[in-house]
């Protein structure tokens, strides 16, 4: 029964895969939010940048200021920026289909307690 | 993290029951008393830290005050530190660094049931009773675990035991069943007689081609018409020196949770073939049937298969011997260590059925290899102790690796080994992750 309801699951993961409405022209995943990304991210470089890339929404914030400091990216308005960071983060998450996984954070050391990366 | 369940929801759904299975204390029915005795006062006594002085009057189903005030993921009673990964079975096992004993303590060995445990009274030792049967059995016959005290010369073995499905949790696609990390394994010392010499006392048939065994415990559906778990071993495993039925471990009888007040030990293989609460032995003339010996149970493709890939059970094979393993139960991964000091690791390794040629550590994710001292087992098939002394290049993160190698030359893979359709078998090299400071 768990069986069959994981099958399930799997199907259903697929077909809402399958479903996904993709931009033809950028390639981009049709959510909410897409046009942002596509009048933003577009002018400079390839959506295959983005549409490659996989990160959680603090890595897609840290690569839009790296953008904005070294590579003459605009700033957004914060509901611009939201919208974005919500489009990249849901649409292009991190992928968990690792061959192994990281340690696990309960065994890592202590982060540094002062900021100096 | 979601799955571990704490002991207000155990005693929540039946107080009594999780008396029972935690402590193995009944409750009297008028004065509603709870019996505690034994191992299971010596397990709430170091469950709490403080010796109970009236635990004959502390009420059943009481969760003990110093328990109840946490709301932390709850760690089985008597059990020092384990993760419970489920409550009903009881499954838990024990967090690397507390593996760290070359003889694995009761509190510190994982638990794997597959049913409820039976409700059985301290004092049955001796009088337990069990049979001898199957199809090739040459004289089917009842015994007493006195008798086996008796009549058959008595063996001490350090023996392993690790669940087949020990370290499921890396394995991707996910693999349905308890999400082991890297607990499920531990080597205490057993005593009781051979198995051999039992079978040969009721006589070995011609045809005969396993040997298996039923338990008394229940199925977790409560159907008395099912068994919760009956595995075996082909008659070779069943004949070596190191299988046993036992009815002590560390020179203590058997906790409850671990078979009392009998079981089979059948070290190197998917702990699942050493059955606990032995009542019937069956010499069978076929590959047993019992539960969890068909369909997908304790089974891989026969041959290897890509991840995600659907496995019908024909194409599924039993494991036997587990492969080659090693852990460091010492320190504990995440540690702050100062550049200056040498850090000295331990830890054991193991590999079913073989012994272990080599242990080697690296500091850098397996570009580089150096050789840990390594002791011989006690015996054959008990797990075997590896040191080493590592000194650190510059501060920074580093990562601690250990990998054995078996007597055949058989590695530690460092990525996870096959996918397989239930996790079994995750034999990858363990890690800890160490932050060396300048």
């Amino acid at each position: 029964m768990i069986r069959r309801a994981w099958l399930l699951a799997l199907v259903l993961c697929s077909a809402t895969v399958a479903a996904e409405d993709i931009d033809e022209q950028s390639g981009l995943i049709k959510a909410d939010g897409w046009e942002l990304v596509r009048i933003h991210c577009g002018g400079c470089h390839s959506h295959k940048l983005v549409t490659g890339q996989r990160a959680d929404r603090q890595t897609w914030l840290a690569i839009i200021r790296w953008m904005q400091a070294t590579q003459n990216l605009w700033q957004f308005d914060p509901a611009t920026e939201n919208s974005i960071l919500d489009y990249l983060a849901n649409n292009y998450p991190p992928q968990a289909d690792r061959r192994r996984p990281p340690i696990p954070p309960q065994l890592m050391p202590p982060k540094e307690s002062s900021g100096s990366r | 993290m979601s799955d571990r369940k704490g002991i207000h929801e155990l005693y929540a759904a039946d107080a009594a029951e999780a008396d029972r299975l935690l402590w193995n204390r009944r409750t009297e029915s008028v004065s509603r008393r709870g019996f505690l005795r034994g191992s299971g006062l010596a397990a709430m006594t170091a469950a709490v830290g403080a010796s109970i002085p009236f635990a004959e009057y502390m009420p059943g189903g009481l969760i003990p005050a110093a328990l109840a005030q946490s709301d932390e993921p709850f760690v089985l009673p008597g059990k020092d530190g384990l993760t419970v990964l489920n409550d009903r079975p009881i499954n838990a096992e024990t967090p690397a660094h507390m593996l760290n004993d070359d003889i694995t303590p009761a509190s510190r060995l994982f638990v794997r049931n597959n049913g409820v445990p039976p409700a059985i009274e301290n004092s049955v030792a001796d009088d337990w009773v069990f049979e001898i049967g199957g199809e090739s059995c040459g004289t089917p016959m009842q015994m007493t675990v006195g008798e086996l005290k008796s009549r058959f010369r008595q063996h001490t073995l350090q023996l392993q035991i690790e669940c087949g499905g020990n370290g499921r949790s890396e394995f991707n696609p996910p693999a349905r069943g308890n999400q082991w990390s890297t607990g499920a394994v531990g080597c205490p010392e057993w005593t009781g007689v051979r198995l051999k010499d039992v079978l040969q006392h009721v006589g070995v048939k011609d045809d005969a081609v396993y040997v298996a065994y039923e338990g008394a415990d229940a199925h977790l559906s409560g159907d008395p018409a099912k068994q919760p778990i009956s595995r075996g071993v082909p008659l070779h495993k069943a004949m070596e020196n190191e299988s046993l039925l036992v009815w002590a471990m560390n020179g203590e009888p058997l906790p409850l949770l671990h078979g009392y007040p009998l079981r089979m030990i059948c070290a190197g293989w998917p702990a699942s073939v050493s059955g606990k609460w032995l009542n019937k032995l069956l010499i069978r003339d076929q590959v047993h049937d019992g539960e969890k010996m068909t369909g997908q149970s304790y089974r891989v493709p026969c041959k290897p298969v890509a991840p995600g890939t659907e496995v019908a059970d024909e194409d599924m094979c039993i494991i036997e011997s587990m492969p080659v393993k090693s852990l460091i139960t010492m320190p504990k991964s995440g540690l702050t260590h100062a550049q200056s000091e040498a850090l000295a690791i331990r830890g054991h390794a193991w590999a079913g059925d073989d012994a272990i040629r080599a242990v080697h550590t690296s500091i850098d994710f397996g570009a580089s290899w150096q050789r840990a001292k390594l002791k011989k087992a006690a015996n054959r098939l008990a797990w075997q102790h590896f040191d080493a002394s590592i000194r650190f290049p510059e501060d920074g993160y580093f990562e601690v690796w250990a990998r054995a190698e078996d007597a055949k030359g058989r590695l530690q893979p460092m990525v996870l080994p096959g996918w397989n359709p239930r996790g079994y078998l995750n034999n990858a090299c363990h890690r800890i992750a160490v932050k060396v400071t300048a």
